[in-house]
């Protein structure tokens, strides 16, 4: 290739003097970058009831990390017989242990200060035997349930369990999804027919009984029935977001830059994961979004149907199942429903927010 | 600016004329403020004449036609002054101040209107006799049985052969030119007086356009309507109109103040879309007035053009603001500019010699089923070609859609595989070797497609996709190096190096051409399919392109295969022009037994004939090269009627 790389030093010796323009000394001025996302970005914004969706989550994300300074049966800070414990609550320090909120108010004296969770003093396992099952007062401001625990503490930590549900299972989702419908899109031909296959035998399984062989068997405790739950949901769910994604891949594929990255000689793995996967993946976010909110409201079936969450985990559907015996208790129906009709409804907000802010009308 | 337009002849003003435009402003409001797409348009349309609006995308002569018959979406934009007086049946109206609600009255029953893209402008779930009859049931108090006679005596009329089996057929089982007739047939359902044609024939092969053409042009005689004739093209423009109004933005006038592109965003150039030329077709091309019109005339390659560069439209308004006065229809106008290259490419080494053979090869695609997708038929894309590229030579490969032409450049780049055949690369057979043997050879093989806008990445800046070449192939070291190159590339195609950082969708076709241009001269190549790449271009930035190719053939000894539809373009830039076709493309010129007989030997895409392009245009042997060069439409008004007699 000698005589090519010859040329080539000719080339640029007589090209040189060509470019007329100046070169100035800095000539890369101030970048400014409009990229895509940040006029999806803009057009997001630009709708009040999407950006309502986004804070409605940021909020309810807000409760989940601090649900311990919301609810506890222990105070934040406290001072007493001159000693003092920073975030008792989180720590839970053994010479606290035989106190609550309550007792504790009957125990310090007059020098000693606590500074008090904000919303409600009751633990989430916190029975209050004095009051089985008391609607509404100011002592448990959201009611009971039939086990004395307070309703207002359950519903701000069930949060936890509704949004890491969401979350994981929609990641796994995403990532299954992602990837096989991603094959399927750029290699066509067998490898599609062989992945589509594989996405129609996944479509004929009953999430919910998945979930519930699953849960028998393996009978896990705890966390690890969140995570169980969240693996059937994702193994399952994916099959949606792979069609999704391999229809954009047909489309995307046949553009001229993915052919131009191909001339020029650029890898398989490069071409996908520079060129065509960047560009096919905005369906996928939208339909991600309403997956997470699909998942709270499996969670929350399951939980209502008794397979889910274990009793001692606080979860919204958990505190649903306590209403379906106690009848007559409304607010062991009405709050939790609600809670979970908030957070459904501003998922679906924020996905509707982004279907239409990343439409291939959108200005640029 | 408020300076009128010039009419470069005296139109004799019929006190009554069936349309008449005046002072029409129509703005859009976008998001980035508001566009003045219309910006003071007057014209008139009289009874029984054509008048053609000609212009470049964005000078509003679509939004003059959509303005008429009150198409344009509300939500976006509005007529905010001026009148559009129509005297149809014995009265007379504003079109542009009148209730939306009328509008269905004038529309399809007075003024009716045809698109550009018939493939998309019928709807493809009704059979095509059913949507001419649902026109005329529409506009008339016809009985649904007329509707279906008065149908097929439409067809008739159009030219289509038996209408009675078209009627039943749907959209898509027609091609591209019939479609186009359908249309007309509908446009014509209710006898309108006016007939707005908005680009009609550009998504047509040459050969079709031409049967239409005159199709409309019969019909005008025949009906005695009025034509109004929206195009970018001159060449159509001499072949069909009375009238010519010349259209164009403020902000392409710049030059003709002195002025470069950024430096005074004064009220001057704040003009949307206005006329700057009015005139009879003859005088608009034997003697333009106007800068622009000049600009227009000359910078589109004629079959006679001689120079070894394109004049394009801002030499023109420099030269006119310099006081200088240039000759459009000087077939050997010579313009130098910036960056023009000063090496010839027939000093570089290797002139000459063959680069690229390509012997038998035959590109088939197979027509797959079935979940284990077996083929059960073969499309024949490329069917049998040999090609000798020379280095430092242009070949242009011309044919009309569906003959294979596209594949045959994509074959070559190994882009799609041969089935059979070889594909010699410096002696190299490149169709044994293996995808990695083949990725070096990659950095010499380059491709610069038709569409400026689906061939650059949205996500990738442009820095990142003229870097991407580079570091794919280890050129210029590192980082710093490859990033000074792009900058260096920028400035070589035209383009300001600080656009580096900018996104794709920031820059104008023209520009996004550039900056492919650039993407692909990173990889430092020999040999450059281009691909229909400047089809999809203004006529003034086809040319600037076309220079620029011929510039960086010229200093990088670069070879060319250059594929389009467009004879006229194909005929400037080669060294030697490949015609190519296609049984089923040539059978579609033929008629009955000729046309079984070609059918029957279904030959996918080969070459049919092969020379020098002087030779070729004045002595074409095959008769589809008869057929194809007597398509191309006329240069100016002179040769139409030339052509026209000697068919007669």
């Amino acid at each position: 290739m000698s005589t090519s790389e010859s040329m080539m030093t000719e080339k640029k010796a007589v090209a040189e003097p060509a470019a007329k323009t100046p070169q100035g000394e800095g000539p890369l001025a101030k970048p400014v970058k409009r990229s895509y996302w940040r006029m999806v970005g803009r057009q997001f914004w630009r709708r009040r009831i999407s950006r309502v969706g986004l804070y409605v989550i940021a909020l309810i994300f807000l409760m989940a990390f601090s649900a311990d300074f919301l609810a506890s049966d222990k105070p934040v800070l406290l001072h007493m017989d001159g000693k003092t414990w920073v975030f008792p609550n989180l720590t839970d320090p053994s010479d606290l242990r035989r106190y609550d909120n309550n007792t504790l108010i009957d125990v310090m004296g007059p020098d000693d200060w606590a500074l008090m969770p904000l919303v409600s003093w009751w633990g989430v396992n916190n029975h209050d035997f004095t009051a089985i099952l008391e609607a509404p007062s100011r002592r448990h401001l959201l009611g009971t349930d039939p086990s004395g625990r307070d309703v207002m503490t359950r519903v701000i930590h069930g949060t936890r369990v509704s949004l890491a549900v969401g979350i994981l299972a929609v990641s796994i989702m995403v990532v299954v999804g992602v990837l096989l419908g991603s094959l399927a899109g750029f290699y066509g031909g067998k490898v599609d027919a062989v992945i589509m296959r594989i996405v129609e035998i996944f479509l004929c399984i009953p999430t919910m009984l998945l979930i519930v062989t699953v849960l028998a068997i393996l009978a896990p405790s705890g966390w690890w029935m969140v995570v169980a739950m969240m693996v059937c949901i994702g193994l399952t769910g994916w099959t949606n977001i792979a069609r999704l994604i391999r229809g954009e891949i047909f489309k995307v594929k046949a553009l001229e830059y993915v052919q131009a990255s191909r001339a020029l000689g650029g890898s398989d793995v490069r071409i996908i994961l520079r060129h065509v996967i960047p560009n096919s993946i905005s369906p996928v976010l939208v339909s991600a979004t309403f997956g997470i909110a699909s998942a709270i409201l499996l969670e929350g079936a399951l939980s209502f149907l008794g397979f889910g969450i274990p009793p001692d985990m606080a979860s919204w559907g958990g505190i649903l199942t306590a209403a379906r015996g106690n009848i007559s208790a409304w607010w062991l129906a009405i709050f939790p429903g609600f809670a979970i009709f908030v957070t459904v409804t501003a998922y679906n907000l924020l996905g509707e927010g982004l279907r239409d802010a990343i439409d291939p009308r959108l200005k640029t | 600016m408020s300076q009128p337009f010039i009419h470069s002849s005296v139109v004799q003003p019929d006190t009554r004329p069936l349309l008449s435009i005046d002072n029409l402003k129509t703005y859009f409001h976008t998001e980035e403020g508001r566009v003045k797409a219309v910006d003071g348009v007057t014209l008139a349309v009289e009874e029984g004449k054509t008048l053609g609006i000609v212009g470049e995308s964005g000078s509003g002569k679509s939004v003059t036609a959509l303005s008429v018959t009150r198409l344009i979406p509300e939500e976006q934009g509005r007529i905010v002054g001026g009148h559009i007086t129509w005297r149809g049946k014995n009265e007379e109206v504003d079109l542009g101040s009148i209730p939306i609600e009328e509008m269905p009255r004038y529309r399809g029953a007075e003024i009716a209107m045809i698109f550009q893209e018939p493939m998309t402008s019928l709807n493809p779930v009704f059979k095509c006799g059913w949507q001419i009859a649902e026109a005329i049931t529409q506009h008339t108090s016809t009985g649904w049985d007329a509707a279906r006679k008065r149908a097929i005596e439409l067809l008739v009329e159009v030219g289509i052969d038996k209408p009675e089996k078209r009627m039943n057929q749907y959209p898509h089982e027609l091609s591209g030119g019939m479609k186009q007739r359908v249309m007309i047939a509908m446009a014509l359902a209710c006898d309108p007086k006016l007939l707005i044609c908005d680009e009609p024939t550009t998504a047509l092969d040459v050969t079709i356009q031409q049967q239409i053409l005159r199709l409309i042009a019969r019909l005008q005689r025949e009906r005695n309507m009025a034509v109004l004739f929206i195009t970018h093209d001159l060449g159509v423009v001499a072949e069909i109109t009375d009238f010519v109004a010349v259209m164009c933005p403020g902000e392409t006038l710049r030059m003709l103040h002195g002025q470069v592109e950024g430096e005074d965003d004064g009220d001057n150039f704040d003009r949307g879309g206005h006329i700057v030329e009015f005139g009879s077709v003859t005088d608009i091309f034997t003697n333009p007035q106007h800068p622009y019109t000049k600009g227009l005339i000359a910078c589109r390659p004629s079959l006679k053009t001689r120079s070894r560069r394109l004049p394009t439209i801002n030499d023109f308004l420099r030269a006119e603001s310099e006081g200088m006065t240039l000759d459009p229809t000087d077939p050997t106008l010579e313009i130098d500019y910036p960056g023009r290259a000063t090496v010839s490419r027939e000093d570089m080494p290797g002139f000459k010699e063959t680069l690229i053979e390509v012997k038998g090869v035959r590109t088939w695609f197979p027509i797959q089923s079935g979940i284990w997708q077996r083929a059960l038929d073969w499309d024949r894309a490329v069917d049998g070609v040999d090609l000798t590229i020379p280095r430092g030579m242009t070949i242009g490969l011309v044919g009309e859609s569906g003959c294979g032409k596209t594949t045959l450049g994509r074959t070559i780049l190994q882009l799609v595989r041969p089935r059979e055949g070889q594909v010699l690369f410096e002696g190299r057979d490149l169709t044994t070797l293996s995808r990695t043997e083949l990725r070096p050879l990659r950095r010499r093989l380059q491709i610069i497609f038709q569409d400026p806008y689906s061939s650059l990445n949205p996500r990738l800046t442009i820095e990142d996709a003229i870097v991407e070449p580079m570091a794919l192939h280890g050129l210029y070291g590192d980082t710093k190096g490859r990033r000074e190159r792009a900058v260096w590339l920028m400035e070589r195609v035209g383009l300001k190096p600080d656009h580096l950082y900018r996104y794709p969708h920031e820059f104008s076709g023209g520009q996004r051409q550039r900056i492919c241009i650039a993407r692909t001269l990173a990889s430092e190549p020999e040999f450059i399919v281009c691909d229909e790449s400047v089809s999809a271009l203004d006529v003034s930035i086809q040319a600037e392109v076309i220079n620029l190719l011929l510039d960086l053939q010229d200093e990088m000894g670069l070879t060319y295969l250059f594929i389009t539809h467009d004879l006229s373009v194909v005929k400037y830039v080669s060294d030697v022009v490949v015609v190519m076709s296609s049984s089923r493309v040539m059978a579609d010129l033929y008629e009955g037994e000729e046309r079984e007989k070609i059918l029957r030997e279904a030959r996918g895409g080969h070459i049919v004939e092969m020379k020098h392009p002087d030779e070729l245009y004045r002595n074409p042997e095959h008769p589809y090269t008869r057929k194809l060069l007597a398509a191309i439409p006329a240069g100016d008004p002179e040769q139409a009627s030339r052509k026209k007699a000697a068919e007669a």
